[in-house]
């Protein structure tokens, strides 16, 4: 099975982990795929994350301000949970149950 | 750490969320009026001048145009992801297939079916009438996404339409009427007035797919697709299947244009406005909506009358303007709507309303799905 795109594996992620930070997730990815470093693509997943939290396929369960948890800015943190929607996108997407 | 400066922060980072969303969906507006510029221009240079003398001629232009526009928008997009550092997501998006089928989906009827309408509408009424006679795809859209994932339609946002689809229509009504009449713009009319109707129906739904596709995957990942497909549709179907009749006419056309180097400069020009224009319009749909990011994006009517008036220094007709403007002022009855309405931009079905897992912490004080 091919690797999944980091859009989608962020979606499988909180399904299988439960709550996770944004912060945790980047780290999650950053271990998965060669090409995620850095702040530029924690910013990229956070972008993916206000994405799927707008169409209500996850929402905010839980935020903080820690500077040291996201490349020295201040930035809100988020913590984020899959909702029943999306789990069902997920099955609709054959995202459920498949591994990375 | 203070709960209230939590809360601060987070109450900005959703407001530069839905602004950005908004600022999206404007930079398509505004790329979408830019490329009426190329895309317009490269009529008047050979092969097309001469090629689009006769009906059967435009229409054989119309798809070679088509085809190239889509071509290079495709090379620009492609720029695009690899600048971004998202060529390899890219692929593992296409391979999931059961999320990138919906952007092949979506290219047939944002591709052959609204651009090819376009060309038709520019090709046999008249420029300006090309450039606004998609301002009704919002109403598709905006319907399709209420009904089908039940997007958030309020009835702000329904009057909003309304206002767009009273302005589209102040746009058709005199070409139309003269038609009726048998005064219209020439015997074949009715063909731009049929490409008009392609344009805004399929954009609409190929907008609507896109929402429904942008669930799961990126919008640079997932239009960088859609152009794909469009690529493939025109490459490997439509311009084969039709040389079965034309013999090798179009592939000759398409020779004859990339040859001639002024061609390339209108369609590098049309490749990027093109590009960032849809892309702008994919990146806007997750964070506003399908239907607001239509709207907005509907205020390309204005841009376009913008843009041509610069580069023709002729005006179109005064309906173009009052439609236009009508049309434009539906657009911002929609997007000045109440953030509260705009933070989560679907309406989750009842069955999905029980509690959440967690409850949402005291520093957030937010109600959990909305």
């Amino acid at each position: 099975m091919s690797q999944i795109h980091v859009k989608g594996r962020l979606l499988q992620i909180l399904a299988e982990s439960g709550a996770q930070w944004d912060y945790e997730l980047f780290e999650r990815i950053a271990r998965e795929y060669a090409e995620v470093e850095g702040e530029y693509w924690y910013d990229t997943i956070r972008l993916n994350l206000a994405d799927l939290y707008s169409s209500g396929l996850i929402t905010e369960v839980d935020e903080a301000l820690d500077p040291s948890k996201s490349f020295g800015r201040e930035k809100i943190l988020l913590r984020f949970e899959v909702t029943s929607f999306g789990r069902e996108r997920m099955a609709q997407s054959d995202l459920a149950g498949v591994a990375a | 750490m203070e709960a209230g400066s939590v809360r601060a922060a987070r109450l900005r980072y959703r407001e530069t969320a839905i602004r950005w969303g908004f600022i999206w969906a404007l930079w398509c507006a505004i790329l979408w009026g830019a490329w009426y510029i190329p895309g317009t221009a490269l009529f008047y240079e050979t092969p097309f001048a001469e090629a689009g003398a006769t009906t059967n001629g435009l229409l054989k232009v119309a798809a070679v145009i088509t085809t190239l526009n889509a071509i290079f928008v495709l090379a620009a997009m492609l720029v695009w992801v690899a600048a971004l550092g998202k060529l390899r997501d890219y692929t593992r998006t296409i391979r999931h297939r059961s999320a990138s089928r919906w952007f092949f989906a979506g290219a047939v009827f944002g591709g052959p079916i609204a651009i090819y309408g376009t060309y038709l509408a520019i090709a046999y009424v008249g420029t300006a009438f090309g450039a606004v006679s998609a301002l009704l795809y919002p109403l598709i859209g905006a319907a399709l996404a209420r009904v089908w994932y039940h997007e958030r339609i309020t009835r702000r946002a329904a009057l909003g339409i309304l206002i767009v689809v009273a302005g589209g229509v102040f746009i058709f009504t005199p070409g139309l009427i003269d038609e009726i009449r048998g005064t219209g713009s020439g015997d074949n009319a009715w063909l731009g007035y049929l490409g008009g109707v392609m344009a805004f129906v399929g954009w609409g739904i190929e907008g609507a797919i896109a929402g429904r596709a942008l669930d799961v995957t990126d919008p640079d990942n997932g239009l960088t697709i859609r152009f794909t497909a469009e690529n493939l549709y025109w490459l490997v179907l439509i311009v084969p299947i039709a040389s079965i009749w034309l013999g090798d006419e179009l592939w000759v056309m398409m020779w004859d244009a990339i040859t001639n180097p002024i061609n390339l400069v209108w369609l590098v020009l049309a490749g990027l406005t093109f590009g960032f224009c849809y892309v702008s319009w994919y990146k806007a749909f997750p964070l506003i909506g399908v239907g607001r990011g239509q709207a907005i994006a509907d205020l390309y009517g204005m841009f376009a009358l913008i843009w041509l008036t610069i580069f023709t220094l002729s005006a179109p007709e005064w309906q173009f303007w009052v439609g236009g403007a009508i049309a434009i002022v539906g657009g911002f009855v929609m997007y000045t709507e109440r953030r509260d309405v705009l933070e989560v931009i679907r309406a989750i079905p009842p069955h999905h309303a029980e509690a959440p897992a967690a409850a949402p912490s005291a520093a957030g004080g937010k109600g959990g799905r909305r």
